[in-house]
């Protein structure tokens, strides 16, 4: 299987083949020998070349993978070589399309900082949650316009909920 | 002396499970209330009873005085321990108790009421002869009353507004030249911000640690002093590493600090255990600051180094046990470092992570203690404290001791939700954390300056892409075993958010 990798601003290419219980798997220029465990749902044990780790995986969208490991995680996406190409060509510009903010975690929301139709810079507060007796702001990624406000305060709202739509 | 046949605990988390221990160890029963939110937790399992006290918000459920204390005299419990938190330092809880004929498992109403007002302990503690940071106790009269003050307990002082608070009106003399000036522009600043130009003085205490002493009284007029704790590692002032010892209190130091934590509580009659906090100066001066009156969070620091169980302690006293021969001149033994573990995001400013934890191995094996709340599948709540664990080391000295908590960091798994794990991680690399050089500000001084950054694993890079690329491939092998289609994703901005947040390496 062919694949590219998206992580933390790296962009590899990656092949995956099974034989027996083992893989081997390639990114970039580099071969690895992966012997793989699953210990319940999220945990794996992998074996690489030998040398032994510990990771929980977490699937968080069709082709967007959440790895944790020893409890900090990295988010890898894993998308079609051609996928990948056709994004690339419709350039920067088609990313940054409409943007959902969400609540990362559970909570109150405290406060809303803006309205649909407001303009704002990176860094602009736009929603304050409340969690565990903490208030935490959460702020603008980039320059946008607010395209539409999905909570008012004193709405509890889960984590994943969408808070805000930027454009 | 009525031994007790079952105690009903009125907390949650971990400190539910620390006293349910200390029960059973007893051979006592035990009752636990929970709230809605904690139908499922730990010390519920755990218990003999346990029983629904209200809705998640604690001023609906742990708060319930009058219920829990009704609740306590239904299931026929003999006492009540409060925990720490909620209402363990309420004075008008531990009178409702006694009113009711329940054993409050902490000090008397007289006690904590004696100790709550700062003011009224203030005056007490002089009267009492404990050091507190020399002042003018109360407003000057004028520059003159200002100079002799500070002639008296001697530069550097701080002036400080009367009906201030949150720094405002503060301001630091360090030589009598500026005093003058100083007195001019404090006051002024003072009626300015305050409508209440009355300042007063007392000595600014510089770079002060934070070291407390453990104390414990029975009900027949003895307190002894256990040894003192460290606890100047705070971040906004919340404690998130404590030791035992510290590594600038000596015996002969240890000796006075105690002997003046007695002579504070029994001013207050005090019984049962306690705290009292003192600032303690780089010359070895020590101030009173406050009594705790109650069990701390950090009271397994000065179990491991004295081999006491203060919880059973804690019942014995109630009781009404004499204390015994074991707790006369305790002296420490080896060292002991805990730290707090919570469920926030160090990544993240330290936002909470509430969430359900996926998977969970607390570090075991040589000189680690770990005293959790929670379990793998426990839901961590968005109603209480964060704190999901407290892992504790002992170790014959302070270097063993850190060599422990690094290999217990290591063992620790918890997946699911972020804890701050990285911070300690990086306090261990730190110099002066190793070598115990620190104050009350030390901690948010270096997180301000980002000079305690997270530590890089050497590790393979490429890890997260594999482990990746393995699910990705199984999930494609039975997805397409089961002829079932991709499904669509919007969630790639908020993924994309999220490894914004993380290529930063830093701890905001």
């Amino acid at each position: 299987m062919e694949l590219i990798a998206r992580a933390a601003g790296r962009i590899e290419r990656v092949s995956v083949e099974r034989e027996g219980g083992r893989y081997r798997v390639r990114v970039g220029e580099r071969a690895y020998e992966v012997e793989a465990h699953a210990l319940g749902s999220f945990v794996r044990s992998l074996l690489v070349d030998g040398a032994s780790y510990e990771v929980a995986v977490f699937r968080q969208g069709a082709s967007s993978w959440s790895v944790s490991h020893r409890g900090r995680p990295t988010v890898v996406e894993m998308v079609d070589p051609l996928a990948h190409l056709a994004e690339a060509t419709r350039g920067e510009g088609a990313r940054k399309g409409r943007q959902v903010v969400a609540a990362y975690m559970p909570g109150r929301v405290i406060g809303v900082s803006v309205a649909e139709g407001d303009t704002v810079e990176a860094g602009a507060p736009l929603v304050v949650l409340e969690a565990m007796k903490m208030q935490n702001e959460i702020q603008a990624e980039r320059a946008a316009v607010v395209r539409r406000v999905h909570v008012a305060p004193g709405q509890a709202v889960e984590g994943g909920d969408p808070l805000v739509e930027l454009e | 002396m009525k031994r007790f046949r079952k105690v009903l605990i009125a907390n949650r988390g971990e400190i539910a499970v620390r006293v349910l221990r200390a029960l059973r160890e007893l051979e006592i029963a035990s009752a636990v209330i929970y709230s809605e939110a904690d139908r499922d937790a730990l010390p519920v399992l755990m218990a003999d009873q346990a029983f629904p006290i209200g809705p998640a918000p604690a001023a609906e459920s742990y708060l319930r005085m009058e219920a829990i204390v009704d609740l306590a005299v239904s299931i026929g419990a003999d006492a009540i321990h409060p925990g720490y938190g909620f209402l363990s330092e309420r004075a008008e809880f531990s009178a409702l108790c006694r009113e009711r004929g329940v054993v409050f498992v902490g000090p008397s109403p007289e006690a904590i009421g004696g100790m709550g007002s700062k003011v009224a302990a203030r005056r007490r503690m002089i009267a009492a002869g404990v050091p507190v940071v020399p002042g003018s106790d109360g407003p000057l009269d004028d520059f003159d009353a200002a100079r002799a003050c500070a002639e008296r307990i001697g530069f550097p002082v701080m002036l400080k507004a009367s009906a201030g608070g949150g720094g405002k009106g503060m301001r630091v003399v360090r030589a009598a030249a500026e005093l003058a000036e100083a007195y001019r522009l404090a006051r002024a600043e003072a009626g300015a911000s305050f409508g209440d130009d009355a300042v007063f003085l007392e000595r600014f205490v510089e770079r002060p640690r934070h070291v407390e002493i453990q104390v414990l009284g029975d009900l027949h007029g003895k307190v002894v002093s256990l040894g003192e704790r460290e606890c100047s590692l705070q971040r906004r002032h919340q404690k998130v590493v404590e030791e035992s010892p510290s590594t600038v209190v000596g015996p002969e130091l240890r000796r006075r600090m105690g002997e003046a934590a007695v002579a504070a509580a029994s001013a207050v009659g005090y019984s049962n255990a306690g705290t009292c906090e003192f600032l303690l100066d780089a010359e070895g001066r020590f101030y009173f600051l406050e009594m705790n009156t109650r069990i701390q969070v950090e009271h397994p620091v000065t179990e491991m180094v004295t081999g006491l169980d203060l919880v059973v302690a804690q019942l014995r006293v109630a009781q009404g046990e004499p204390l015994g021969p074991e707790f006369e001149g305790v002296e420490p033994r080896g060292h002991a470092i805990e730290v707090r573990l919570y469920a926030e995001d160090p990544f993240r400013k330290f936002a909470p992570s509430p969430g359900r934890i996926l998977w969970l191995r607390l570090p075991q094996g040589p000189g680690v203690r770990c005293d959790a709340g929670v379990y793998g599948g426990s839901e961590i709540s968005i109603y209480y404290d964060p704190m999901i664990a407290k892992l504790i080391v002992w170790g014959r000295d302070r270097v063993e001791a850190l060599r422990r908590l690094g290999r217990a960091l290591e063992e620790l798994r918890v997946e699911g939700i972020r804890t701050n794990v990285p911070l300690f991680e990086a306090l261990l690399a730190d110099a002066d954390f190793r070598a115990g050089r620190f104050d009350i500000h030390w901690l948010d001084r270096k997180l301000g300056a980002g000079e305690l950054a997270p530590v890089e694993r050497a590790g393979l890079p490429d890890l997260p892409i594999l482990a990746a690329a393995i699910a990705h491939y199984e999930r494609a092998q039975s997805v397409a075993a089961v002829g079932g289609g991709a499904a669509g994703s919007r969630s790639r901005w908020r993924t994309a958010a999220r490894r914004g947040g993380l290529r930063s390496g830093s701890w905001s």
